[in-house]
């Protein structure tokens, strides 16, 4: 198998140079077709999505496969690989396949790939996508697949948009997908060279005709470029070397925005920034002192200095981009009773906190970040105005990625001194910015509650919510569980994040952002959305 | 070339040695005299070797400018040592830390000559002052070093046998691995911070003068005078304390003057690539990094002058450096001590 | 003892340095706080079922000793393993990497020979003149420049401002004209603190040949200058820089993991970095052994040259 994978990448590294010669550093300078080269900020570790647990892998391979329902740029759930859903009872949904569908390398998709792409999760890293709802599938006929839930699961749509469908002999030794991905998307992988480039071509045969997209990808080739050095990405975009750009650090947007031959397109997204308290240790264990910090965050300042005047503040978890469950006036009333920045307000807080804990300031404690560029700098900011007010001293401990992912969650988080400054994303559904994050069987080391907070009620309004399939009923559980989150104030929130994507503007057109995680490059091709992407002028 | 068992003096020519280095035999140490005429000798050797130093107008150069960082460096922002103002003046106008002194991203101005940074924090005040985290990670990251190579060093090479052979083995062992992985491991473990970055440092660094004083000493220990006073029934470390290290001392010093610069740039590298000291120190190696990405969008104050400092800083410590090995080596020639001990960083 | 004797005690004791290096690198890394099952499973919901056999699977629960005596059989049986973070062997990970960073650090070092080496010459030739303090100032500045700043400046003025090469690696064979024409500024970048050395070490070693009777003998013999320098003292001279080259390899590594990342230059130093913070063993293991085994015969080849060449020495 080794020898296979070197040799293979070997064949295509020679072919991919050779034809890539004519294509190097133009847009559409070969006679094969068109090209956009964007890039990509780590190396791809994985083609299969059951073991892919960095965003980038998932970025590389999302127009490989597709899933049986995707999800579009404002969070509607459209049919791709299955053209019907029917839920039948609570814990039973009907599947309807699409026909004449065909893999990559010819095969048929029938009902039998999709029940082995669900279950070839089990005992994997990714093994939460699927099994955290998923019981059993039985299958009808070829086309018609009966999944049962485990309970009664209101997300289930959204999360059949993060399961891609594979070959059914990717679940035996057949086929490995980790060789080289099949898929049914529009586009097939072409060749990967480590660290290098990842490319991937139009595939033959894809099934989208006849609507608002034409019927095959206007871009044959779409090269990703690995560049780990921030600067050298925009560096790379400046000179034309890439026509794509997604994440271009704060310092560089306000330049590239000057730049006239480059367009930059912010979206705000799903995820936010957090300061998480270590529950158990006073003075955090006191509501008032973590009111008291919240109120202290600069939130105003941060959006301005850090993100370039980039995003919003966030004063609860659930973002705006999820339109169904929260509005700007519940964000607002959020706001004003818990955390809007008052630095008055504070102290009184934190003198009463302090008092009732009978322990005298000025109280030492760190905050414990990651090396990201921005996190970095809010968590600077934040340091500045708790040690401006004589309650704490505060330094700052910032550890490479996986020494501070094992200490955010390690199982005694909530017990140490440090407060954890934290970036969480998730997807389109309220709970995946709640439950691991506050509910209290997801503590540390299960999943991510690392503050270990624990409200019984908040608890039971989750899993209400989650068994519950009627919108507007969720989101009034989702309400009354944020406004006792926010009220007990087990994290600070900082400022919710946003998706940004930078690209020439002679080279692309069409071009969308898309909100979430991992799906960046979704608007290169998503029929099934309206939405496609041209080289423009080259 | 015909072999002369004996060189000008009429001793021995000793192993390893380079022919021209005898011949003048000002390098190393008046061998007829007894312990009173070693100190006076020492002294004149210290006086000759000053002004040979004098005379070479870049080193010079190198000192002065040392020497002004130095002090723009003490006198940056007040010290306090337990309470007492020991040092009140304070050069840097803003206090470094600072941030909203001025609109972020503002270019050089009467106000703030080196503009300001992110966080609207002066960089003028913060270059000045970040010389103390560079003179000082040098400074200490060497001197420890020192004390623990070179009493490993010296007892290797005079003691030899097993002993030698052990601390040689380990020094080959960490030789041969590569540096960075050694820091990044180390930061890791420890986490970051100033003395976590002294501690990688120094591990890594004690190797070098380990060598260059076995190396030296080796040599030394040989000599007719060495050998009488063992015969005398001098006590070994009496011997190697009053005649041995001392004389193998210079190129030591030497290198550990150059290696101060070394220290500065391997600090600004560990910076670079997210393992420097706490984010927001005025550290200018971590200042260079953190600010890199907006060399490309135009703010260039926010590096070139962080850049211009170590580098000013690393070219003068090396100017000095070279010029005191010429100084107290003139007749052995730079490298050829390099040659010798192997030690060529 | 005689040449013979002496690299064969040499090359006998690289083995225990080699073990002694793996040893401490499996220590380190074990030592590192995190496993590769936080890596993998980062902020994903697990269940304790889910990290045990994870945790198996990468032999996390035997004891230390044990597994490193697990990996050592498999590596003398020459099986580097799999990867942890990524999907693939570790072999294949170093052998796709490894002609990449070799390039790299072959051009930086002919380019810092080729710049040295005659720089050294003429400073020694013309010693004591504004050339020579010149030249030591110019090399000790080399020197004295952080190399990510370097690269950075050099990237963004080529690449950005003048557009004369590309800012990353162009899709081409390695030894395509528009991948050399990329290569040079890395290359320089890499190669400019060993340049300064190289021109130091050269100027010395050419000031001490120039010193000796032989070259006196020969000017009166009638040789021009030329001849004198290039067939006799650089001959001799070219002995301390040959053996001082085969040692620049450990230092080529150091930078070599700073300028691949800036120039996004696929190679070990990034594999290497990677590997580490991502606690993946086997990779780090095998990237660290590779390098330390290049090092060790460098400085064998180095110390063997030597004393070779030079007759005065004797062990």
């Amino acid at each position: 198998m080794t020898a296979v994978t070197t040799s293979r990448r070997e064949l295509l590294r020679w072919v991919g140079a050779a034809s890539a010669t004519g294509i190097a550093g133009c847009a559409g300078g070969s006679d094969d077709g068109t090209e956009l080269v964007a890039t990509l900020a780590a190396d791809v570790s994985t083609y299969d999505p059951t073991l892919a647990n960095d965003t980038t892998s998932r970025k590389a391979f999302d127009l490989i496969y597709e899933p049986l329902v995707a999800v579009d740029f404002d969070g509607t759930a459209h049919p791709v690989l299955a053209t019907a859903l029917d839920r039948r009872d609570d814990r039973t949904w009907r599947i309807t396949l699409r026909e004449g569908v065909t893999f990559h390398d010819g095969s048929e998709f029938t009902a039998a790939d999709v029940k082995a792409s669900f279950e070839r999760y089990e005992g994997t890293p990714r093994e939460s996508d699927v099994f955290l709802w998923y019981d059993d599938a039985t299958i009808r006929d070829e086309n018609t697949l009966d999944v049962t839930l485990s309970a009664p699961y209101a997300p289930f749509r959204l999360s059949l948009g993060g399961v891609p469908i594979v070959p059914e002999a990717a679940a035996t030794a057949e086929l490995d997908l980790s060789n080289r991905p099949v898929g049914t998307g529009p586009y097939a992988f072409d060749a990967h060279e480590p660290d290098r480039f990842y490319r991937l071509t139009r595939a033959a045969d894809h099934w989208y005709e006849g609507g608002d997209a034409p019927d095959t990808p206007p871009i044959e080739t779409i090269t990703f470029r690995i560049i780990v050095e921030q600067s050298a990405q925009v560096a790379a975009l400046q000179s034309g070397d890439v026509h794509l750009a997604n994440n271009p650090p704060a310092d560089g947007v306000a330049d590239l925005r000057e730049d006239d031959a480059i367009t930059v397109t912010d979206r705000l997204a799903g995820g936010f920034e957090m300061l998480v308290f270590p529950l158990a240790t006073p003075p955090f264990s006191n509501r008032d002192v973590r009111e008291g910090i919240s109120r202290l965050i600069p939130r105003d300042e941060i959006v301005s200095s850090v993100y370039g005047g980039i995003g919003r503040p966030a004063h609860a978890p659930v973002s705006p981009l999820l339109d169904d469950y929260t509005s700007e006036s519940f964000l607002a009333e959020m706001a004003d009773e818990h955390m809007r920045y008052d630095p008055e307000r504070a102290r009184e807080l934190l003198a009463d906190g302090f008092a009732a804990l009978d322990i005298s300031p000025p109280y030492e404690a760190t905050i414990v970040t990651n090396e990201t560029g921005d996190r970095v700098r809010w968590a600077q900011l934040v340091r500045d105005e708790l040690d401006a007010t004589d309650f704490f001293d505060v330094s700052i401990e910032q550890f490479e990625w996986n020494t501070y992912v094992e200490r955010v969650l390690a199982g005694d988080s909530h017990r140490s001194d440090a407060m954890m400054a934290l970036g969480w994303s998730g997807g389109w559904d309220p709970d995946t910015y709640l439950r691991t994050l506050f509910y209290s069987e997801q503590a540390t080391p299960a999943c991510c509650n690392a503050a270990h907070y624990a409200n019984d009620e908040v608890d039971r309004l989750l899993d209400e919510a989650l068994t519950t399939y009627d919108t507007a009923t969720r989101r009034d559980y989702y309400e009354r569980a944020q406004r006792l989150i926010v009220a007990d104030a087990p994290v600070g929130f900082v400022r919710f994040g946003t998706r940004i994507e930078a690209f020439r503007t002679d080279a692309v057109e069409g071009f969308r952002t898309y909100p979430v995680d991992s799906g960046e490059f979704t608007a290169i091709y998503a029929p099934w959305a309206g939405a496609y992407t041209t080289t423009g002028g080259g | 070339m015909p072999r002369n068992p004996l060189d000008g003096r009429g001793r021995l020519r000793v192993r390893g040695f380079d022919a021209g280095a005898d011949d003048t035999a000002g390098a190393g140490v008046d061998a007829d005299a007894d312990d009173t005429s070693t100190a006076t000798g020492a002294t004149d050797r210290r006086r000759r070797a000053w002004a040979r130093f004098r005379r070479d107008r870049a080193a010079v150069a190198g000192l002065v400018i040392i020497a002004l960082m130095a002090a723009l460096a003490v006198f940056a922002r007040p010290v306090e040592v337990g309470g007492v103002v020991v040092q009140p003046f304070a050069l840097a106008p803003y206090d470094p830390a600072a941030s909203g002194v001025a609109p972020t991203y503002h270019p050089p101005s009467l106000a703030h000559p080196f503009g300001t940074d992110w966080a609207g924090r002066d960089v003028f005040s913060r270059v000045v002052y970040g010389g103390r985290y560079s003179l000082s990670i040098g400074v200490i990251a060497v001197a420890v070093a020192l004390l623990v190579g070179v009493p490993l060093g010296a007892v290797a090479g005079y003691v030899g046998g097993w002993v030698d052979e052990a601390v040689m083995r380990v020094v080959d062992v960490l030789y041969a691995f590569p540096f960075l992985v050694l820091a990044i491991a180390l930061v890791a473990v420890f986490g970051q911070g100033f003395w976590r970055l002294v501690g990688a440092l120094v591990a890594v660094g004690w190797i070098g003068y380990a060598r260059l004083v076995r190396g030296e000493v080796l040599s030394v220990a040989e000599r007719d005078y060495v050998l009488a006073a063992r015969a005398l029934g001098v006590r070994d470390r009496r011997i190697l304390a009053r005649h041995v290290v001392p004389n193998a001392i210079a190129p030591v010093v030497v290198q550990a003057t150059l290696n101060v610069g070394t220290v500065v740039l391997s600090a600004a590298a560990l910076g670079f690539l997210g393992l420097g000291l706490q984010p927001g120190t005025a550290e200018w190696g971590s200042m260079l990094s953190a600010g890199r990405d907006t060399l490309v969008g135009g703010e260039w104050w926010v590096t070139v002058f962080p850049g211009l400092a170590i580098f000013l800083f690393v070219l003068s410590i090396n100017l000095v450096g070279d010029g005191m090995r010429d100084a107290l080596d003139p007749s052995v020639d730079a490298d050829v001590d390099a040659r010798r001990t192997r030690e060529v960083r | 003892m005689s040449l013979r004797r002496y690299v064969l005690r040499r090359v006998l004791l690289t083995v225990p340095i080699l073990l002694g290096v793996s040893v401490l690198t499996f220590g380190l890394v074990k030592l590192l706080p995190g496993t590769p099952v936080d890596y993998v499973l980062q902020f994903q919901e697990s269940t304790p079922e889910l990290r045990a056999t994870l945790r198996a699977q990468y032999h996390l629960d035997e004891p230390i000793w044990r597994q490193y005596f697990l990996w050592l059989h498999d590596v003398l049986h020459l099986d580097f393993g799999e990867r942890i973070a990524s999907d693939g062997s570790v072999s294949a990970a170093v052998a796709e990497r490894l002609p990449e960073t070799l390039l790299l650090g072959g051009v930086a070092l002919l380019i810092a020979l080729l710049v040295g080496v005659p720089a050294g010459v003429v400073a020694a030739v013309r010693r004591g003149s504004l050339l020579d303090e010149g030249s030591r100032v110019a090399a000790l500045a080399g020197i004295a420049t952080p190399n990510f700043w370097l690269g950075l400046l050099l990237l963004l003025l080529f690449g950005v401002r003048l557009d004369l090469v590309p800012v990353i690696p162009p899709v081409a064979p390695p030894l395509a004209p528009e991948s050399l024409a990329f290569l040079v500024l890395p290359a320089i970048t890499l190669g400019t603190a060993s340049a300064a050395l190289f021109t130091r070490l050269t100027r010395s070693a050419v000031t001490e040949q120039l010193r000796r009777e032989y070259v006196r003998a020969a000017r009166a013999r009638g040789l021009d200058e030329r001849t004198v320098i290039v067939k006799h003292v650089l001959r001799n001279s070219l002995i301390s820089v040959v053996t001082v080259a085969a040692l620049q390899v450990a230092v080529l590594l150091d930078g070599a993991v700073v300028v691949e990342r800036v120039f996004s230059w696929p190679g070990l130093g990034r594999l290497l970095v990677r590997a580490i913070l991502q606690r993946d063993f086997p990779v780090v293991q095998a990237v660290v052994l590779l390098v330390a085994t290049g090092v060790v015969f460098a400085n064998l080849l180095a110390d063997v040259l030597y004393a070779w060449l030079d007759p005065r020495i004797t062990y």
